[in-house]
């Protein structure tokens, strides 16, 4: 990675060589952290500096534990999630303390729009009218999408995205982190769609039964997520961070005739309005990744977040084949890390480290959120090993 | 049959429920239906999944084409004409309340003839144990989409091993973040990767069975 690079770099320009495939002094690092998370490591493992922060963490990741997790009640679930959202994502901008060069953060914070708490339940309506409940998890999920049928699918009007202050944790980060790569969340066709406004399972049919009625939802949706993307660069951010999950275990979620048909000219869209604006592109997809691989290369995308191995991924054969066209952000991997001792974890973070390190186009990230159910001696492990690489210690 | 199976298998629900209840109008028996037409289409439908033909949308419609199917049976005959290939509770762990893979499993196996009680999402390790109680099952499903909750899984495992009931059922478990040594480090007697590959499995228990 190191190979004609010379001096030290800011973590926004090592980003922007990872992602162009310009040599840098070191790879660049992404941490993406669950709220749950972040409060356990500020309490057990490095506190943020703020102490404000950190008491409230320590609280936080006290209560939930004393609970017995997944046992303790709704509140003590719900409220480090509540924080984040309040408090422009702590636990994503914690990983700047941990040594990441990018941070991750979303538009529109706070948004829940209303949220109730009767009777030791929490129940929340998103400002795109999404219903949902914590339940027995940790995690506000949908339980009632605002699109139950065709006229709803015809009719929703999206939330406005042109307000001034939904873009302030972007100018907040840009203030606070002047030399780190911002990027910003936006969503992609398929999921917020399908996962959260239609629910999956009336979305995957819909899109045998009405195709047409889907495609111009998605047109619109794509448009206000572009609008949400331009105003996020311009308040800050040098990244656009699009969700979107294609994959399954071993294999895409749709036949690649659907995914072209339905998704490739409203994400190729979304990226040429980020570049447009002059931001980078970092697509976020889950599970099975390598069948679209070379559409994503083809359709310009600069960074491809993910590429789990439990799905099927091999990050080798991406690297060999994509490696100088496409930016990996991968290799801590969060899935099977749980389950690895720690010197397996270790190992595994080196190994993908060093696949990487073969083109220039890698910076080694989480493969998804790190969760608070990862063993500790894993978690000192991981931040461990990304440090010492840091360091040079393994070049 | 051979109509109503290829209606299945293109996932024309309106078209095959429709034919169903003609079917039945002329007197063919709720069961012929079932094992010849119904049961052998979504036996396809999974062989086009396993093979990379279909995908979940392609699943997801002929799952509802077979649903509409046998909601027209239950409707139209009377309670106990259909017979049922086995039993299965099926249902996704406390703190889990995504449920698209124990939908998706919960279709499969009544595509495959067998009576399913779906517990629903974010369900207790008591409720679980009470429904095998109750219920006597040959199988129980539990799948979980998050990392965070599959540990569920093992509080379940071990309740009905404490309770002495894992004797009499074979437990599944399945979902994005779980594998075969998972399955096998908490005492599950099966990992599926997917659905069909666990109505398989709950297939191959009751044929050991009979």
């Amino acid at each position: 990675m190191s190979s004609g690079s010379k001096g030290v770099m800011t973590p926004k320009e090592r980003i922007h060589a990872a992602a162009r495939g310009l040599p840098a002094d070191r790879v660049p690092v992404f941490y993406w952290i669950e709220a749950h998370t972040g409060c356990r490591l500020m309490a057990e493992y490095k506190p943020s500096g703020h102490w404000n922060r950190d008491l409230l963490a320590k609280f936080l990741w006290n209560r939930l534990k004393k609970g017995g997790y997944m046992q303790a009640s709704e509140i003590w679930r719900f409220l480090p999630l509540l924080w984040d959202i309040h408090s422009y994502n702590f636990a994503n901008a914690y990983g700047i303390n941990l040594g990441a060069d990018m941070v991750l953060a979303s538009y529109a914070t706070p948004s829940y729009s209303k949220w109730n708490y009767k009777k030791g339940h929490i129940d929340i309506v998103d400002i795109y009218g999404v219903g949902r409940k914590i339940g027995g998890g940790i995690y506000p999920d949908m339980i009632d999408p605002p699109v139950k049928n065709l006229d709803d699918l015809k009719n929703f009007r999206f939330p406005d995205a042109t307000r001034d202050s939904l873009y302030n944790i972007f100018r907040q980060y840009r203030k606070q982190y002047p030399n780190h790569s911002i990027a910003a969340e936006t969503w992609g066709p398929h999921d917020w769609t399908g996962n959260q406004m239609i629910g999956l399972e009336r979305y995957m049919t819909w899109l045998v039964e009405y195709p047409d009625e889907l495609k111009l939802f998605m047109d619109r949706f794509i448009d206000h997520e572009i609008e949400i993307g331009h105003r996020s660069v311009a308040a800050g951010a040098d990244v656009v961070f699009i969700y979107d999950d294609y994959g399954y275990n071993n294999r895409p979620l749709m036949s690649m005739k659907m995914w072209k048909e339905f998704m490739y000219p409203r994400l190729k869209k979304q990226v040429d309005a980020a570049h447009e604006d002059g931001a980078l592109v970092c697509l976020h997809s889950c599970g099975y990744q390598m069948s679209f691989l070379e559409y994503y290369v083809e359709m310009g995308i600069d960074m491809l977040q993910s590429l789990q191995p439990a799905a099927g991924n091999d990050f080798k054969l991406a690297v060999d084949k994509y490696g100088d066209k496409l930016c990996f952000v991968t290799g801590i991997d969060i899935q099977r890390g749980e389950a690895m001792t720690p010197d397996e974890y270790k190992r595994d973070i080196l190994q993908s480290y060093r696949i990487g390190r073969a083109k220039n186009r890698h910076i080694l990230g989480t493969t998804h959120e790190i969760q608070y159910t990862m063993p500790e001696a894993n978690m000192r492990v991981l931040f461990e090993t990304v440090r010492d690489i840091q360091t040079g210690k393994y070049d | 049959m051979d109509e109503l199976k290829q209606l299945v298998i293109d996932g024309k629900a309106d078209k095959a429920a429709a034919l169903v209840a003609k079917l039945l109008d002329e007197g063919k028996p709720a069961n012929a239906l079932m094992a010849q037409a119904l049961i052998p289409a979504m036996d396809v439908v999974g062989k086009l999944f396993q093979d990379g033909e279909y995908f979940l949308p392609e699943l997801l419609v002929s799952a509802k084409a077979m649903q509409k199917s046998v909601e027209m049976i239950k409707q139209r005959s009377p309670a106990g004409s259909v017979s049922k290939s086995g039993k299965a509770v099926v249902g996704t762990v406390k703190g889990d309340l995504h449920d698209i893979g124990k939908n998706l499993l919960v279709m499969s196996l009544e595509g495959a003839g067998f009576e399913v009680v779906d517990l629903g999402s974010d369900v207790a390790t008591e409720k679980f144990v009470s429904a095998l109680r109750e219920h006597k099952p040959d199988v129980i499903g539990m799948s979980a989409l998050l990392s965070t909750t599959m540990y569920m899984m093992k509080d379940v495992i071990e309740a009905i091993d404490k309770e002495g009931l894992h004797a009499n059922v074979k437990i599944m478990v399945g979902g994005a973040p779980l594998n075969d040594d998972y399955a096998k480090k908490i005492g599950a007697d099966f990992y599926g990767s997917d659905c069909i590959s666990g109505r398989d499995y709950a297939r191959s228990i009751v044929a050991r069975k009979n």
